[in-house]
């Protein structure tokens, strides 16, 4: 299993947001500037490296058909931890930026997703590159949406002001924005995908995990 | 029947598992939290409230549902009070409040030590931050920054009212554009200030005061309203009692 390919395509081909299309209500709630976007999405990249470790390891040993609530199990133990450790140990501002983010982080349906489809079936490396590479492709994507929401929006990068008496565009602050900016990234991503594919003389069609064909959504009840 | 017992068995180990981690981890973090919550407490309070002497903490008192810290100078005199509170109506649930209050019973500044709202949307009416230009980092650092308190324009609307007057009637968070603030807003416009002689507070009939909320976050703006009356009124009600020794 080559690690670097594992990693590589949490960040383009595998997109968790705009490929994979998960992860949809932090993604809307968080990128509403650069600074949001990075802390959530560093602290989403930490659960999500520990995470698919931890279930890479025992996956042999959780029965099949309770896997998912002890997924779940393992995935809250691990936020919670994240908390107490940030809460103890790390400086107050870094609390500042990143405490509000953490508790949501739970219901980031990108940590269950990997847990699932890949840390149930692969090797430990193979996991961590996984659920690092998705992380670092989480936090990437967030940063792009919450910059372009940040500029339109306030005029601000970062939190610095880059053009003085920008006025505001309420819209970009609420979800609609959200909304808006993300399905053109999806458009976007989807036309670059496609001339790709156009180029290589081959059909554009999603991810093979995306495939109808290979779909098991239905299969997650059973055995 | 086999089967479900493994399958029980599992998800209670699994379960088993996850709590003893958090347990222990709990247990061995316990420390350093109330260290680092502490430490927060202390800084909170040196923003609010003038340069004091003594240890507020070690000096509080609770009184409807209120903490009060008191700071003194070196001679002991009162200085000012600040009181912590919270409220359940903010948007993503408990507000805390701590609001500084001179010797006279003007409020000197709002600070959010706790709260859940919304990052970006919400955080605009709780949380105090530098307004920094871009091309600031690439000048040579000419203004002193640091002045120990970053502006926040909603919370900061609150600095100067007395408290007799947000107490008596709480604040009303108006939306819109601004407009000339209502008469009776001011801290001087036509009402005194109370007096604090042994600890009385004369109340004043009070006009309201008012406070322009933040477009897009009026649940929040309103929370922090609410948690500021609150405590405005259990400061008046303890100073009148002559909660405060002087």
């Amino acid at each position: 299993m080559n690690l670097w390919r594992e990693f590589k395509k949490g960040i383009w081909e595998e997109n968790p947001v705009l490929v994979l299309v998960l992860g949809m209500c932090p993604t809307l709630a968080v990128s509403s500037s650069i600074k949001n976007g990075l802390g959530m999405g560093l602290a989403t990249t930490f659960v999500l490296l520990g995470s698919n470790t931890v279930i890479s390891i025992v996956r042999k040993l959780i029965p099949k058909k309770v896997r998912i609530p002890c997924y779940i199990v393992v995935i809250a133990t691990f936020v919670t931890l994240v908390e107490m450790l940030m809460k103890a140990y790390a400086p107050p501002e870094l609390n500042k930026a990143l405490g509000i983010f953490i508790p949501l982080i739970v219901v980031n349906c990108i940590v269950l997703g990997r847990a699932e489809a890949f840390a149930s079936k692969n090797g430990i490396r193979a996991s961590m590159s996984d659920g690092f590479g998705m992380g670092v492709g989480f936090t990437l994507t967030l940063m792009a949406l919450g910059g372009v929401r940040e500029f339109v929006g306030q005029g601000t990068l970062f939190e610095l002001q880059v053009i003085a008496n920008w006025p505001s565009f309420l819209l970009m602050k609420f979800a609609p924005g959200a909304f808006v900016v993300l399905g053109l990234f999806l458009a976007g991503m989807n036309k670059i995908q496609m001339r790709r594919a156009e180029r290589e003389g081959r059909a554009f069609s999603p991810p093979d995990e995306l495939n109808c064909r290979n779909c098991r959504l239905c299969d997650l009840g059973r055995d | 029947m086999n089967e479900t017992l493994k399958l029980s068995a599992g998800l209670a180990a699994t379960c088993a598992v996850a709590a003893s981690v958090l347990a222990f981890a709990n247990w061995k973090t316990e420390g350093p939290r109330k260290a680092a919550e502490l430490r927060q407490r202390k800084e909170a309070l040196a923003l609010v409230l003038p340069a004091f002497a003594n240890d507020p903490l070690s000096e509080k008192t609770i009184s409807a549902g209120v903490t009060f810290y008191p700071a003194r100078d070196t001679d002991g005199k009162l200085l000012g009070v600040a009181g912590e509170g919270s409220t359940n109506k903010g948007f993503g649930g408990e507000l805390k409040t701590l609001v500084g209050f001179s010797s006279q019973g003007n409020i000197l500044t709002v600070l959010i030590t706790s709260h859940k709202e919304t990052p970006g949307l919400g955080t605009q009416a709780t949380d105090r931050k530098e307004k920094k230009m871009l091309w600031d980092l690439f000048k040579p650092n000419n203004k002193a920054s640091g002045s120990g308190l970053p502006p926040c324009p909603y919370l900061d609307q609150y600095a100067g009212k007395h408290a007799v007057v947000v107490g008596a009637s709480a604040f009303k968070v108006v939306k819109g554009r601004k407009k000339k603030p209502a008469a009776g807003n001011g801290p001087t416009a036509g009402i005194p200030p109370g007096e604090t002689s042994g600890g009385s507070v004369q109340a004043t009939s009070g006009a309201t005061a008012t406070v322009q909320a933040v477009s897009g976050a009026t649940v929040t703006s309103r929370a922090v309203a609410d948690a500021v009356s609150k405590i405005c009124a259990a400061y008046v009600s303890t100073a009148k009692s002559g909660g405060f020794a002087q």
